[in-house]
């Protein structure tokens, strides 16, 4: 039961950072001005360390121990 | 987008000043350090939950983290997203309010009455930015570069542009 209701919540923080990624991405996209190509190197910035990030929390997120938790209430 | 006419020439792409991004990383830096103070916190959980206490440690610096970067970069967007165009015939004020809010003001050289500089502020005098309040003739239409960097150097551009201009219309 906690290892659901843990990875529930965690696969809504990774949907709602995606959903923030969606909207970097496109506004970075769509409002850049024409002679500046400075929002593509933005874009490749956030997306590379988004995704190690997003690797990491998905490996330690396998490393809980869940059967040991014991909640207390 | 924002669409320029082939022969116009863009002359200046302002946004506000270093510092201001700056400091803001500076405090997303500031929070990404956090993590780490309490992190030795943990060896004062009860000895039965020291196996679980730093896995579980690990995971939420993790998203903590990922979370801390995705706002970080939303700052970021907006910073760069914020710009003022100076090209030979009009100003161009964008102004990303929110993620969904953006406003896109366009003034004619030709319009602009008066450049007023403000330079408030201990920061602001010693790292040279400030506020350019530009006014057109309509009563009501002001446009404000906020936290530029050289203000004067700007408002020195723009006189210089409206006078050039302002011949040729008459």
């Amino acid at each position: 039961m906690l290892r659901l209701i843990f990875t529930i919540f965690f696969f809504i923080i990774l949907a709602v950072g995606g959903v923030f990624s969606w909207v970097i991405i496109y506004l970075l996209k769509t409002f850049a001005l024409p002679q500046n190509d400075r929002s593509k190197f933005l874009f490749y910035l956030f997306a590379s360390v988004f995704f190690i990030l997003t690797a990491l929390s998905i490996f330690f997120f396998f490393r809980i121990p869940f059967d040991k938790i014991i909640l207390p209430f | 987008m924002i669409q320029f006419q082939p022969d116009e020439k863009i002359l200046m792409v302002v946004r506000r000043h270093w510092f201001l991004i700056f400091s803001k990383a500076f405090v997303f830096a500031i929070l990404l350090a956090a993590p780490f103070f309490v992190y030795p916190f943990a060896v004062l959980a009860p000895f039965e939950y020291q196996a679980i206490i730093y896995p579980l440690l690990n995971w939420m610096i993790a998203v903590y983290f990922l979370f801390l970067w995705v706002m970080f970069f939303l700052t970021v967007v907006h910073y760069y997203l914020d710009i003022w165009v100076i090209t030979d015939r009009r100003i161009l004020d964008v102004v990303q309010r929110s993620l969904f809010h953006r406003e896109v003001s366009e003034f004619a050289i030709n319009k602009v009455q008066d450049v007023t500089v403000t330079v408030k502020g201990f920061m602001p005098t010693l790292m040279h930015f400030g506020d350019v309040d530009v006014k057109t003739a309509s009563e009501t239409t002001t446009l404000v570069f906020y936290s530029i960097p050289e203000p004067y150097k700007i408002q020195d551009l723009i006189i210089q542009l409206s006078q050039r201009q302002s011949p040729q219309q008459q």
